[in-house]
């Protein structure tokens, strides 16, 4: 994984100064809340419903063991002793000090972390597939060129007082796992016929009160010209998009009142008249990037151990855990083992110290110091022995980290909602708990397969609901909670927003609704391989209606 | 010009350098405890609060001050009416960092 | 308000030339790009030098023709958070390549000042009070960075 040469420290410590400056003239009354608000949100700096909350960048979803035990540190001296990771592959702590946040920088820019542009009106942590680099159905690791656009868009001078906030993902697979399509820009990582790399652009999609999938914009640009093509589309959007409304800003919308056709028009006129000389990356730096992503020095294993399979036939939960949390590599004789961090009826997304330093450990024993966090709010190590398989589930299973239910129904996205967040209407991490519970026996999980259920407590959408296969958006009716469900979205590379199934439940009754809608599918089904999607698309919305509301 | 709040209201904000949640106190002070908070009752009162908010904030203690309406349960405790300021008094509903 | 350059107040010769009234001829005027684009003639005897205020929402480079002749080009930020002002900057310096000076007229705040000379600009049409000092320290406190701009005096991995 990329490691901080002398320049990024140097960075990283400046503006860990900078922010120290700024906190001091702010405690001393110099600077207003108002003008302190951008400068501590593009810090990563919240004020929540309780308290402040700290988001750290976590780049593309890569940590090492040294990072994710400072991490475990920060949660307990500052805080309370645990994080949470998010949807965009960050970790947010709940509970910190404005007093104490510049000393927490310091300590992030020791092990050359930071939480730099994890919010505000700017270019966002850039985000891309948890099994970059060793998922079997790769073109190449998007990593580098994420890594590329990290430093690029740091404290980018032009891009950051944009309309609105700017979130970027890459994959590099076939299989979408980054949600590219729900971006304001996504980017798939190609090679054309003469084996170069190039990439797909989409612009414009996002979430949100009003929910839209990227379109196309390229269909290949170079590596020399990413960056300047990004500046394009970033210039187009900082000089034309909405500022007179708040809910309008977005890139999305700049896209779809323009049209795509003329909005690239107005892209590529800028492209065509930049010196993108300066603008692209420095000459060498891409391959000194990519020095760092290159494969890891696997040893010879054996596939298929013997071991393994004799570990799973005397061990059922083992077993289960395999088939649901284990994926296959690109290199023989090794695996990508999933943790889960949605143990039934817990906290999506949530990890106490403890488990932060054991996933540490366990890094460092079986897969070469190195975490990987998915944007589903679980953790991956990804180059684990087969033959240490049995050995890192024994270790899992005490810490409460070996729940068997990667891509199964209790699995879900979970935005924080009202419990913390200042902007939610209504709570989620009850509702997804009393659906856990519901859920909880391993053998429906397995009987109903893989369902993606996704929760917001609020339109702004941070728990993908209108990407969930089952969404659940939580809103206040006359003082009370209700859950509006949506059903048919999809983050993947089928891309699709959720339609709305009618009117809404009690926080009481979702569980319940849920579970009637998961038995209409598994009637509706013909065989157990026809997926959820599958059956809306055959049946369409009117048996999950009947079934839910015939009754009232 | 912020929509008038309907019914008995009390002042909240957050502590500028630790983030806590705190309510302005019958002593002039700001309190982590609801119930000693100053409840305005009175249109009169209501404006003066209001008119507080600009000067409290001016003493860079307590951020993002606004007003939030109170009532009395059976015991006669103060309760605020809506469901996010009774979050923000008690605190997540859900047991965390315990596993 | 101060007209700050190189980190500290200067004299400004310049005047806002607004609808009605008429600069003597020798005078430095501002003008802005609408009544540049009506009443040009009204120019033709100008001996003092000639300033472009150009609005947030004109793409500059369909004036490029206006600013090679103009001896400054004032940009605006109505409020700090609108962003504008950087792009027109940037693709003002190095796309047109105008060298003159160009100023930014608005809410700027002392923390925004580094990425305003980044992006090209070199002088500063202050809202309210200046401060040398954190003027001095805010743009002086990153010293690294990983784009290279107009001029820039920051140091770069290459």
């Amino acid at each position: 994984m990329y490691v901080y040469d002398d320049f990024d420290e140097k960075f990283v410590r400046e503006r860990a100064a900078q922010f120290r400056d700024q906190v001091e003239r702010r405690l001393s009354g110099q600077l207003s809340e108002a003008h302190f608000r951008p400068l501590r949100l593009m810090n990563g700096v919240y004020l929540q419903l309780h308290a402040y909350m700290l988001r750290v960048a976590v780049p593309y979803g890569t940590l090492s063991s040294k990072q994710m035990r400072q991490l475990a540190m920060i949660a307990t001296k500052y805080d309370k002793g645990y994080g949470h990771f998010t949807t965009r592959q960050n970790i947010q702590f709940n509970w910190p000090k404005l007093k104490d946040l510049p000393d927490i920088l310091d300590d992030l820019a020791d092990v050359g972390m930071h939480a730099i542009q994890t919010s505000g009106n700017c270019i966002r942590n850039v985000t891309s597939d948890q099994w970059a680099g060793v998922a079997a159905d790769e073109v190449t690791d998007p990593r580098p060129y994420a890594e590329l656009m990290r430093q690029w868009s740091s404290l980018h001078p032009e891009f950051s007082y944009l309309p609105r906030k700017f979130k970027i993902a890459i994959t590099g697979a076939s299989s979408d796992r980054a949600a590219i399509a729900f971006h304001d820009i996504g980017i798939q990582v190609l090679k054309n016929d003469n084996g170069e790399i190039g990439f797909a652009v989409y612009v414009g999609g996002g979430l949100g009160r009003t929910p839209m999938v990227g379109k196309k914009i390229r269909d290949f640009i170079s590596l020399e010209d990413l960056l300047p093509y990004l500046v394009a589309i970033l210039r187009a959007y900082n000089l034309e998009g909405r500022r007179d409304n708040k809910y309008k800003a977005r890139i999305k919308i700049l896209v779809h009142e323009t049209g795509i056709d003329e909005f690239k028009a107005k892209v590529e006129k800028i492209f065509d008249g930049l010196e993108k000389e300066k603008l692209r990356a420095p000459a060498g730096e891409i391959e000194r990037i990519q020095g760092f992503f290159a494969l890891p020095d696997y040893a010879s294993a054996e596939a298929n151990p013997e071991s393994l399979s004799k570990a799973r036939s005397e061990n059922p939960a083992f077993d289960a855990w395999v088939n649901r949390n284990v994926a296959e590599h690109k290199q023989a004789g090794y695996a990508i083992a999933n943790i889960s961090l949605k143990p039934i009826a817990g906290i999506p997304g949530d990890a106490t110290s403890e488990q932060m330093n054991l996933v540490a450990d366990l890094a460092e024993t079986y897969s070469f110091s190195e975490i990987r966090v998915s944007h589903e709010q679980n953790l991956v190590l990804a180059h684990v022995k087969e033959t240490d398989l049995f050995e890192l589930w024994q270790a899992l299973v005490p810490a409460g980290l070996a729940t068997a239910n990667i891509g199964a129904i209790t699995d879900m996205i979970t935005c924080p909602g009202l419990d913390y967040c200042a902007l939610a209407t209504a709570r989620s991490i009850p509702v997804a708990q009393k659906i856990s519970e519901k859920f909880a026996d391993q053998k429906r999980q397995e009987e109903i397969g893989d369902l993606k259920v996704k929760i917001s407590g609020c339109i702004n959408a941070c728990g993908h609901h209108h990407a969930g296969h089952i969404g659940i958006l939580g809103l206040n009716k006359k003082g009370e909670e209700y859950y509006q469900i949506t059903l048919g979205g999809s983050g993947d590379q089928a891309a699709a927003v959720g339609e709305i199934l009618g009117p809404g439940f009690s926080g009481d009754d979702v569980a319940g609704a849920i579970d009637t809608l998961v038995n209409r599918y598994v009637e509706l089904r013909n065989e157990t391989s026809e997926t959820f999607l599958e059956v809306v698309k055959r049946v369409g919305l009117e048996p999950f209606k009947e079934a839910l509301y015939a009754d009232h | 010009m912020a929509k008038k709040l309907k019914g008995d209201q009390v002042l909240t904000g957050q502590l500028l350098r630790e983030g806590d949640v705190v309510f302005y106190a019958e002593d002039g002070s700001w309190s982590s405890d609801l119930q000693k908070a100053k409840v305005a009752t009175t249109p009169e009162q209501i404006d003066e609060l209001d008119l507080f908010i600009a000067k409290a904030e001016e003493v860079n203690l307590v951020i993002d001050i606004y007003p939030i309406v109170v009532e009395k349960d059976e015991a006669g405790q103060l309760v605020p009416s809506l469901i996010r300021e009774k979050m923000r008094t008690t605190g997540p509903s859900i047991v965390y960092a315990d596993f | 308000m101060p007209i700050i350059k190189d980190g500290a107040i200067i004299e400004d010769s310049w005047t806002v030339l607004d609808e009605e009234s008429d600069a003597p001829s020798s005078a430095d005027i501002i003008i802005p790009l609408n009544i540049m684009l009506e009443k040009a003639d009204r120019l033709s005897n100008h001996s003092g030098r000639i300033g472009l205020l150009i609005p947030n929402d004109v793409a500059v480079e369909d004036h490029a023709d206006l600013i090679a002749k103009a001896d400054l080009v004032v940009l605006e930020l109505p409020a700090f958070t609108d962003g504008r002002a950087y792009s027109q900057a940037r693709a003002l310096r190095e796309d047109l390549g105008f060298e003159k000076e160009l100023r930014v007229k608005g809410d700027v705040l002392v923390d925004q000042a580094a990425y305003l000379l980044r992006c090209g600009f070199d002088s500063f049409d202050f809202e309210g009070e200046f401060d040398a000092v954190s003027w001095e320290k805010s743009t002086n406190i990153m010293t690294t960075g990983y784009q290279r701009t107009y001029r820039d005096k920051l140091s770069y991995r290459d």
